[in-house]
């Protein structure tokens, strides 16, 4: 209807699934699959133990967040295991792209970054007046909305572990998405829709850090 | 007008099917009977009585979960979905069903309910003169811990009972659901699927088909709607669902979108152009910032403008003694666009709010709910701000509430019945609520409940959102509604209108794909609004085109050295 394609839209995410160089497979170096370990020990009753009579909203909140920090830790775990391996074996023929791969330890940040997304959340939903608080809201919709079309996409990869992370979210689909969504970027950067997301995070960090740092203490 | 529910409901499965509905072929129900003997009267006319909807529920229920040969789904489970509307005895069959299954095989019945439904719940096992043995009732708040101790037990049952079972739309209670140990689950609910992802997921449980198969197989089809209701029949005809419902009871005020005013107009225009400028230098977070703030702008500032025919509705239900429901939405704006004489950022009241002044400024008295803040429902940290919102709120409810009360020592209010156990009549305190929509459901006695009380209008602005739009509509329409509603929609042709009626309009049509009788009067009228509003702003853009080509021409015509010549030797023209 022409009266509700005149309203400006947002610009479209990168949804390509090209992939610049094959996904790195930790599997064959480390003899062990840290990702499905993970989803292995997700301890079922965890949450619902820890929260029992909130209110069912709260506890898939509080599952979300779980989950995010599950991811991390897993991604923390895989970079550590191969900073060991490549200790061990620096003239292996794959030293080269276990190196590589490393380098995007120092994006992936303290963990209590997870636990920051909903003070930002919270302080921007107070503040909806301030520029800053659009930024942070539009994120983490933005963030949703590709959480969901990635969600969507998981099925149709058969095997490829950027579609196994993705699947581990079917039963939490995180209240801030953007904790998962930089977790996969980073693990699969190789994926041409992984670098905006990264970029996103850079560009509302900026607008944080130009107008108030203070609401990143303890994350940087 | 006649009251539809002075009879059964509507069994929109049989409807579906053209009668060739699946029949039971054994009473399961008959094998319950009463523990208290004094109380055999209600459970013995849902057996034998005029209306079977309880017993047919039940037992169809029964014939498909005991059935060997029904579908089961990943995890080995047969599932069953009674899909019936409000006030048609859900909770009766809950616990009929739950009572039956435990007895024909031998193992308890789990049944899960939300903890704020488990007095009710008690109270309805006690009129059915039944006492609670052979079931275990839950509250779906408390499944986690409940089934790490049931498996420490090595406890099985029969069937797993979820009443509301629209709250499988979180995929926590998905989750915990499929970690029950029973073979068997029986949901419950008037509205299971909102959108396609639930209805993939009910539909998966029905049939044992996996969800990713079903979504793609609906994506694929050229009429989304139209294979939604076919795979509704095709579980309805393999006997995996019923529904039952009764149609709404009132008149619906035909079509009528207001003008929107010149300067409304340009208000508007200024709106989006100063977004689309704002839009066009930003990254993509703050562009989907403004894109939301953007919406909130022009869905307040297009409500603002009903503010007065609204209030002249409102004044003249009350005229004709009645009841005034309103429901809308109360965003305040700060605008980034529009400044106000002294340059700062024009501030306006949301709707409802605006709504309440003026009512107040002609010293009519109201009831206003407030607005919950975004995102309270689930993060814990919001939840003290919730939960005092919540108590000012039960407060104004209490003063629109028909029905005597009392407090009791504990400070808690109850209702007074009278010697026959129904609640005696008192007229409210106030006679107009206004309700944001998204606190539009869990208020069941805002409708006509007593027949000495004035009938309810209800009065609605747009919403985007289809559910909760039908709850607003299911405040007036009740099971125990002795008077009809009346619904009038305000809708004007801003673009905000056009947009939320085109959202709605989608959200209302799958509902009624999913076969509700009760949702038809609404979509007829979302329909004609839209058409309305749409054709009265395609005509007004039309005459604005027309308008400045026009004034385009002209000049032209001036700027044109011939023009400015031949003009000049006009006579009374200085040379």
């Amino acid at each position: 209807m022409d009266t509700i394609d005149h309203l400006p839209k947002a610009a479209e995410p990168v949804s390509s699934t090209y992939l610049a160089s094959p996904v790195f497979d930790s599997t064959k170096l480390l003899k062990r699959d840290v990702w499905q370990e993970a989803f292995n020990q997700l301890d079922t009753f965890a949450e619902s133990n820890a929260n029992p009579g909130l209110p069912l909203e709260q506890q898939q909140c509080l599952r979300d967040l779980s989950v995010d920090r599950v991811l991390h830790t897993t991604l923390a775990r895989e970079f550590m295991l191969l900073e060991t391996w490549f200790r061990k074996n620096r003239r292996h023929p794959e030293s080269n792209n276990v190196a590589a791969f490393l380098q995007r330890k120092q994006q992936l940040g303290p963990i209590e970054w997870i636990d920051q997304q909903e003070l930002l959340y919270v302080w921007a939903l107070r503040n909806e007046r301030e520029e800053v608080a659009t930024s942070i809201l539009g994120w983490r919709l933005l963030c949703q909305e590709f959480a969901d079309s990635l969600l969507a996409w998981s099925p149709e990869t058969d095997g490829d572990l950027r579609g196994l992370v993705i699947r581990s979210w079917q039963d939490s689909h995180g209240f801030y998405p953007q904790n998962r969504l930089r977790i996969w970027a980073l693990r699969f950067l190789e994926d041409a829709r992984a670098p905006q997301v990264l970029v996103w995070e850079m560009a509302v960090n900026q607008v944080i850090l130009d107008t108030r740092p203070e609401l990143l203490i303890g994350t940087r | 007008m006649d009251n539809p529910f002075d009879r059964p409901p509507i069994n929109v499965s049989q409807a579906l099917l053209a009668g060739s509905v699946r029949r039971w072929t054994k009473d399961y129900l008959a094998a319950v009977s009463p523990a208290t003997p004094d109380k055999t009267r209600l459970l013995e006319s849902l057996r034998t009585g005029e209306d079977p909807t309880i017993r047919d529920g039940v037992n169809l229920a029964l014939s498909h979960l005991l059935d060997p040969a029904s579908p089961k789904d990943g995890s080995g489970r047969a599932a069953f979905l009674v899909h019936d509307g409000t006030g048609t005895g859900k909770s009766f069959q809950a616990i009929l069903a739950a009572k039956a299954m435990a007895h024909e095989t031998g193992e308890p019945a789990l049944l899960i309910t939300r903890a704020n439904l488990l007095s009710p719940l008690q109270r309805d096992l006690d009129r059915l003169g039944l006492d609670s043995s052979q079931i275990e009732i839950v509250a779906i708040e408390e499944l986690g811990p409940f089934l790490k101790e049931a498996q420490g037990q090595r406890q099985r049952f029969s069937v797993t009972i979820v009443d509301e079972a629209q709250d499988c739309r979180l995929p926590e209670v998905r989750r915990l659901l499929d970690k029950v140990p029973s073979g068997r689950l029986l949901f419950f609910s008037a509205t299971p699927f909102h959108n396609i992802n639930e209805f993939c997921y009910f539909n998966s449980k029905l049939t044992g088909r996996p969800i990713q198969e079903i979504k793609s197989e609906l994506t694929s089809k050229p009429d989304l709607l139209a294979a939604v209701s076919d795979q509704i029949k095709q579980i309805t005809a393999a006997g995996g669902m019923v529904q039952r419902e009764f149609p709404f009871y009132g008149s619906v005020l035909p079509a009528g979108t207001i003008p929107l005013r010149a300067e409304s107009q340009s208000v508007e225009t200024q709106l989006i152009d100063g977004y689309a400028r704002l839009i066009r230098g930003a990254d993509l977070p703050r562009q989907a910032g403004l894109v939301r703030d953007l919406d909130s702008e022009m869905n307040t500032a297009s409500d603002n403008t009903k503010v007065a025919t609204i209030f002249e509705r409102t004044l003249e239900a009350l005229s004709q003694n009645k009841k005034v429901i309103l429901f809308g939405d109360d965003v305040p704006t700060a605008s980034r666009i529009l400044r106000d004489a002294d340059g700062l950022p024009k501030e306006s009241a949301g709707f409802l709010s605006a709504m309440k002044a003026a009512i107040a400024a002609h010293g009519i008295e109201c009831s206003f709910l407030r607005t919950f803040p975004d995102g309270s429902e689930s993060v814990p940290v919001l939840a003290r701000e919730r939960a005092e919102i919540e108590l000012t709120n039960a407060e104004q409810m209490a003063l629109f509430v028909d029905g005597a009360c009392k407090t009791n020592e504990s400070g808690q209010r109850f209702e007074v019945r009278g010697p026959d156990n129904r609640p005696i009549y008192a007229p409210s305190l106030t006679k107009v609520i206004l309700i944001p929509y998204s606190q539009a459901a869990g208020w069941p006695e805002l409708n006509q409940r007593f027949s000495a009380a004035p009938e309810v209008s209800i009065i609605l602005t747009p919403s985007a959102n289809a559910d909760q739009f039908m709850q607003a509509i299911g405040r007036g329409s009740r099971r125990n509604s002795q008077g009809p509603t009346d619904v009038q929609l305000v809708a004007n042709d801003s673009r905000a209108d056009c947009r939320r009626l085109s959202q709605l309009l989608r959200g209302l049509q799958f509902i009624a794909a999913t076969g509700s009788p009760a949702v038809a009067p609404f979509v007829s009228l979302t329909a004609d609004f839209l058409e309305k509003a749409s054709s009265q702003r395609a005509l007004r853009d039309q005459r604005l085109i027309q308008l400045q080509k026009s004034q385009r021409q002209r000049s032209a015509r001036i700027l044109d050295p011939n023009f400015l010549r031949l003009a000049s030797r006009q006579p009374g023209v200085r040379q």
